[in-house]
């Protein structure tokens, strides 16, 4: 079989555009789309574990807030702190309180003194503050009783030493001496 | 034989050389090709699409995602420390020890022919917030046998104090029970004494 020339010219031509429509097709159609894909797939491998991150700190955080078991007690502890102890200077308002109450209880004359601040900081907005109070002379049964009340009225209040000594003049009396340990409102 | 004459054999040969015609199946072959083509792209442009769309679900759940994540790292630590207060707070108003009980169960169990002549209270707060309490009594026991008066005394401390509490520990100091040199009236009856010093610690939660 035999081309004439302007078969072969023919001939020629098709190849070169069949040539330029697969190049055309491979490069610049699936080309892009191959590229497409390979950026959509990278950013599917990099959001997939950062949703899947981000979605268990949620759920931890959520974890945390729901089993705080204590909330209740505290928000309501916190609110009754709130209301009894005064703002300012602890100095200004504690002994008084606390000297009303003993001599409520019969058992006046108290001497106060403050001593270095205990250091607590657990509690955002209040810190530790101790007191030492001495009883020159008191009965051991109204000092158990003030004691009693003391306790229950002070929910915050712990007596961290308690020193009773007898008075040599008289049998009954004992010369008392407490520190306390308790919260107040944080000036800062 | 007859002779058989094909007049159309021209015709035939023409029709012959148009169906083997290379360009006409090329052509074929090109048209079938380019469905083909088109075809594949047409797959690869919806595959394309389907992981761009996925790609477009996740972003936009990251960006919902996203700030809710950031507020809970923002309150994880924040939720922390409240619970931590809270506890701490809790911890402090439920577990703190009452004295008052602890004195009514001391003058209970104190006899008239013992005398305290002084008591030390600490509370000591130890490992993970553990409270121990230690407690020290001096006093004088009177009695026919005062250093006995003294240890029966120290018993029944030691037996009331474990009805309340647990972990409760009652003994003499070293060399601390001595006769003493005075003696005592008590009903009408001259009695010894004895010094004593008895250290007592326990734990303030309840005996099981």
């Amino acid at each position: 079989m035999k081309f004439t020339k302007e078969q072969l010219q023919k001939a020629v031509l098709a190849t070169l555009l069949c040539g330029g429509g697969l190049w055309y097709y491979a490069f610049e159609m699936l080309g892009p789309l191959a590229k497409r894909e390979a950026a959509a797939l990278k950013e599917i491998s990099t959001l997939e574990p950062q949703i899947k991150e981000a979605k268990s700190k949620i759920v931890r955080t959520n974890a945390i807030e729901a089993g705080d078991v204590h909330a209740v007690e505290a928000q309501r502890a916190y609110a009754v702190m709130k209301a009894k102890i005064p703002g300012g200077q602890p100095v200004a308002w504690l002994p008084t309180r606390f000297a009303e109450f003993f001599k409520q209880q019969g058992i006046g004359k108290p001497t106060f003194r403050c001593n270095p601040e205990p250091n607590e900081s657990d509690f955002p907005g209040y810190k530790g503050s101790s007191w030492t109070i001495e009883f020159p002379g008191v009965g051991f049964a109204a000092l158990g009783e003030a004691l009693a009340g003391l306790e229950n009225q002070e929910g915050l209040m712990q007596i961290t030493n308690l020193q009773i000594d007898s008075v040599a003049t008289d049998a009954e009396l004992h010369r008392v001496q407490l520190t306390i340990s308790t919260l107040v409102k944080s000036e800062k | 034989m007859a002779l058989h004459l094909n007049l159309y054999h021209e015709i035939h040969r023409q029709a012959e050389r148009e169906r083997r015609d290379p360009v006409k199946l090329a052509g074929l072959a090109g048209v079938v090709f380019l469905v083909f083509l088109v075809f594949w792209y047409s797959y690869r442009l919806s595959v394309v699409r389907g992981v761009e769309n996925k790609r477009n679900t996740l972003q936009s759940a990251w960006s919902k995602v996203e700030p809710q994540m950031k507020t809970a790292i923002g309150n994880e630590a924040r939720f922390l420390a409240q619970q931590k207060s809270n506890q701490a707070l809790v911890t402090r108003l439920n577990e703190r020890f009452y004295w008052a009980p602890f004195l009514d169960e001391f003058a209970a169990t104190t006899p008239a022919h013992i005398q305290m002549v002084s008591l030390t209270g600490d509370v000591e707060e130890g490992k993970e917030k553990k409270k121990t309490i230690n407690v020290l009594v001096r006093g004088v026991a009177a009695g026919v046998q005062p250093r006995t008066a003294a240890e029966d005394f120290r018993r029944s401390l030691q037996d009331k104090l474990a009805g309340l509490y647990s972990e409760v520990s009652a003994g003499f100091d070293a060399n601390s029970l001595e006769d003493g040199v005075e003696t005592v009236k008590l009903n009408g009856q001259t009695l010894g004494t004895a010094t004593f010093r008895i250290r007592v610690q326990f734990n303030p939660k309840p005996a099981q």
